[in-house]
C-alpha cells in the first residue's frame, strides 16, 4: 500500500536531489540550494528524517510492532543499507577506472579517496568491506548504516524508557565533542567524515521529534512560539554565513568542539541551526502543498523510494562529475547533466513503486 | 590486455624506485640522510629515478622559509604538522601510513626532533571546502605548520582559477596571522594533462599565489615532467601509470627535504620557479620552463 503525499516523504525527496546535485561540485545549481543560505545541508536532513521513518517500524504506541519483529526488521534494514553500499561503492570504483582508462588520466585512480583501491588493494578491501574506508561522497550510507544498526537499541531504549533516550544520546555526543572522539578510517590514516558518535544524535532527534510523547509531543505542541524563535536564528546564521562574520575558531575556550562550526562532528551552532531550520520547513509545506502540489507529489514519490534513488543518486552524481571533466562544465552542460539526473531518479522511483504494486 | 601490462609496467618501476630509494644518497648539508650500505644506484635510468626525488623538492622552495616552525623547533624540538587534502599513497610501503614515513624521515633527518603529523586530509575535497575546514582543524589541532595538497580535486571539478586563487591567498594569510606556517603540495604530473588548459591554470594559480605570499611548495609536479622526458628522451617511455607511482614515491622524500631546507637553508638568490640559466635543471636535459604550456600566461 502506497503512502499517501507527506511532508516527510517530501522533504527526503527534496534531501535526495539536492544531495546528488551537491555531489557534482562547481556545477551552476549547486549554488541554489539551501546549503548555500544555510549552515546545515541535506546531509542533516535526509538524517532526521531517516530517524523520524523510524516511528513506522517501530509501530503505533497502542499497536506496537512486537519486539523480536522490530529487532529482525531493524536488523534487516541495516543489512539491505550495507549491500547496498558495497554494490554502490563498486559501481564507483569501476566508474574510476573506466574514466582513467578512457580519458587516459591517472588521476581519476585517485580521486575520492579511491588511491587506496588501486594501489593498496589488500587492505584496501577490507577497509571497503568494514566500512572503515569510504569513498568521497559515498559517506551518508556508511553513517545510515551504523544508525540503523543501532536503531533496534534505539527502539527498545525508547519502548521501555522513553525518558531517557534523548539524555543517553545526548550524552554520547557532548563526551565525543568534549573529548574529540571520533571512528578512525583505515588503511588511509583518518576519521569518519560522518561521526556516528555525533550523527547518531540528529537521528535519535528525528525520532524523538516523530512521537507524540515526550520531547516531540512537547515540541508539537509548542512549535508556534518555537518557530519564532527559529526564525531570527537561521535568518541571522544565515546572514553570518553570506557575510562572514564568523568568529575566529582559535579564539573560543576549551573544549574548542563545543563552540566551532563543523560538520564532522555536527557541532552544536550547526545542530541548533538545523532544528530551527527544519521548524520552519515544518510550516512551509503546507503552502507548498497548495502552491505547487504537482512537485510535492514529485518529490514525495523520491522520497517514499530513498535507498534505490540515493543508490542510483550517488551513482549518477559521481558519473556526473566525470563528464563535467570531460566535456566541460556550464549552465548548458551543467543542465543537462542535473536534468537528465533528476528525470532518472524520477524514472528509478517510478520503478520501484511499480514493482511493489505488481509483487 | 594493456592494462594487465600497464601495472605490470608500474608495478616495475615502483621496484625500482623503491630500490633506488633505498640506496638515495642525499648531497644537501641540511639533510642528513645516508644509504644503507652495499646498495648503489645502478643504470642511467635508475640515476635518473634517484636524481628526480631528491631534486624534486629543491624545486618549489623559492626563498620561503618556516620562521614559525623553526621557532618551535628551537624552543621544544617538537613539531606539531596538519596535514590536509588528498592522503598521498605511501605506495613504497604499504605497512605504514605516507605521513608515518613522512615523520620517521623528518626524524632522520633533523636529529632530536620529535615530529607529529595529524592527518585530517579529505581526498576530493575543493580548496573552498578544505580552506574552511583548515580553520576548525588548526583550532582543534593548533599545528606549527600545515602540509596541504590541493588543486587536483580543483582541477577535476573545474574550479575557476579566480576562486581558487581567492581561496588560497585567504587561507594562507589567515594561517600567517595565526603564526602557522604552510607548504602547499601541487599538481601532480600526468602526461595527458599537459596540453589542459583548465589543469594548467590551476597549476599556474597554485604557483602564483606560492610566489605572492612567499610560501613552500612541493615542484613534483616539474620532477615527475623532467623524469617523463628523460626517459622518453632515453627511448625507454613511461606510461602513465609508472609516473603516477613515482610521483607518490618521491612525495616523502619531497616533503621531508622541503621541511630540512625551509627550516635550515639559507635564501637562494634566484627564483628557482623562473627558467634555469641555460635552460638545464640540476642533472635533467633542458626543460622547457612551466610558462611554456602555461596557456595563462
Amino acid at each position: 500500500m502506497q503512502r499517501q503525499v507527506n511532508a516527510v516523504d517530501f522533504w527526503r525527496g527534496y534531501a535526495l536531489v539536492a544531495i546528488f546535485i551537491n555531489h557534482i561540485p562547481q556545477n551552476f545549481y549547486e549554488h541554489l540550494t539551501h546549503k548555500n543560505f544555510s549552515l546545515s545541508d541535506s546531509a542533516e536532513l535526509f538524517v532526521f528524517l531517516a530517524g523520524w521513518s523510524l516511528r513506522h517500524v517501530v509501530g503505533r504506541p497502542d499497536d506496537p510492532r512486537p519486539t523480536p519483529d522490530l529487532l529482525f526488521r531493524l536488523f534487516g534494514r541495516a543489512i539491505t543499507l550495507y549491500v547496498a553500499q558495497m554494490a554502490i561503492a563498486l559501481l564507483a570504483i569501476a566508474m574510476l577506472a573506466a574514466a582513467a582508462l578512457v580519458l587516459v588520466n591517472p588521476l581519476f585512480l585517485e580521486w575520492h579517496n579511491a588511491a587506496a583501491i588501486f594501489y593498496d588493494p589488500v587492505r584496501a578491501h577490507i577497509g571497503l568491506v568494514l566500512l572503515s574506508h569510504q569513498l568521497g561522497y559515498f559517506n551518508i550510507l556508511p553513517l545510515y548504516v551504523v544508525l540503523l544498526t543501532i536503531a533496534p537499541f534505539v527502539a527498545i531504549v525508547h519502548r521501555y524508557a522513553p525518558n531517557i533516550l534523548l539524555p543517553i544520546s545526548v550524552a554520547i555526543y557532548l563526551v565525543s565533542l568534549v573529548f574529540g572522539i571520533t571512528v578512525p578510517t583505515w588503511p588511509v590514516d583518518g576519521q569518519w567524515f560522518f561521526n556516528p558518535l555525533c550523527w547518531q544524535l540528529i537521528f535519535v532527534l528525528g525520532f524523538s521529534m516523530s512521537r507524540d510523547r515526550g520531547a516531540g509531543g512537547w515540541v508539537k505542541r509548542n512549535i508556534r512560539w518555537l518557530r519564532f524563535i527559529a526564525a531570527p536564528i537561521v535568518i541571522g546564521l544565515s546572514l553570518m554565513g553570506w557575510f562572514n562574520l564568523w568568529w575566529d575558531p582559535t579564539k573560543v575556550p576549551e573544549p574548542r568542539l563545543l563552540f566551532i562550526i563543523g560538520k564532522t562532528f555536527v557541532t552544536p551552532i550547526r545542530l541548533i541551526q538545523f532544528m530551527a531550520l527544519i521548524a520552519l520547513m515544518s510550516a512551509a509545506y503546507p503552502y507548498i502543498v497548495k502552491v505547487v502540489p504537482s512537485l510535492v507529489e514529485f518529490l514525495s514519490r523520491l522520497g517514499r523510494n530513498s535507498l534505490p534513488v540515493f543508490c542510483v543518486g550517488s551513482v549518477l552524481s559521481l558519473a556526473g562529475q566525470i563528464v563535467r571533466f570531460a566535456y566541460g562544465g556550464g549552465l548548458l552542460v551543467d543542465t543537462l547533466l542535473v536534468g537528465s539526473g533528476i528525470v532518472a531518479l524520477s524514472l528509478v522511483a517510478w520503478m520501484a513503486e511499480w514493482r511493489s504494486r505488481k509483487d | 590486455m594493456a592494462v594487465a601490462e600497464g601495472l605490470v609496467k608500474s608495478m616495475r618501476t615502483t621496484a625500482l624506485v623503491a630500490c633506488l630509494l633505498m640506496c638515495w644518497n642525499a648531497s644537501e648539508p641540511a639533510i642528513a640522510q645516508q644509504p644503507p650500505p652495499g646498495q648503489p644506484a645502478t643504470g642511467a635510468s635508475q640515476s635518473t629515478l634517484q636524481r628526480m626525488c631528491s631534486e624534486g623538492a629543491e624545486i618549489g622552495f623559492g626563498q620561503a622559509q618556516l620562521p614559525n616552525s623553526a621557532r618551535v623547533l628551537r624552543e621544544r624540538k617538537q613539531l606539531r604538522v596538519l596535514a590536509m587534502g588528498a592522503t598521498p599513497l605511501n605506495v613504497r610501503d604499504q605497512t605504514q601510513g605516507h605521513y608515518a614515513l613522512v615523520e620517521k624521515m623528518i626524524e632522520s633527518s633533523i636529529k632530536g626532533v620529535d615530529v607529529d603529523i595529524i592527518d585530517r586530509g579529505v581526498s576530493g575535497e575543493l580548496a573552498r571546502d578544505g580552506a574552511e575546514r583548515i580553520k576548525t582543524e588548526v583550532a582543534l589541532v593548533n599545528p606549527d605548520l600545515v602540509f596541504w595538497q590541493v588543486g587536483v580535486a580543483d582541477a577535476l571539478a573545474l574550479t575557476p582559477a579566480g576562486d581558487l586563487k581567492l581561496t588560497l591567498t585567504r587561507t594562507i594569510v589567515w594561517l600567517k596571522e595565526h603564526n602557522v606556517d604552510i607548504v602547499l603540495i601541487g599538481l601532480r604530473y600526468q602526461r595527458s594533462l599537459a596540453g589542459n588548459e583548465g589543469f594548467q591554470r590551476i597549476r599556474k594559480v597554485i604557483r602564483d599565489v606560492v610566489r605572492e605570499q612567499g610560501i613552500l611548495r612541493i615542484g613534483h609536479y616539474e620532477s615527475i615532467e623532467a623524469l617523463d622526458r628523460v626517459r622518453r628522451q632515453q627511448g625507454e617511455p613511461t606510461s602513465e601509470l609508472d609516473l603516477t607511482d613515482a610521483g607518490s614515491n618521491c612525495l616523502a622524500d619531497f616533503l621531508s627535504r622541503a621541511l630540512a631546507v625551509g627550516l635550515f637553508a639559507k635564501p637562494k638568490p634566484r627564483d628557482p620557479f623562473e627558467k634555469p640559466p641555460g635552460g638545464a635543471l640540476p642533472g635533467a636535459p633542458p626543460p622547457s620552463p612551466p610558462s611554456s604550456k602555461d596557456p595563462g600566461k
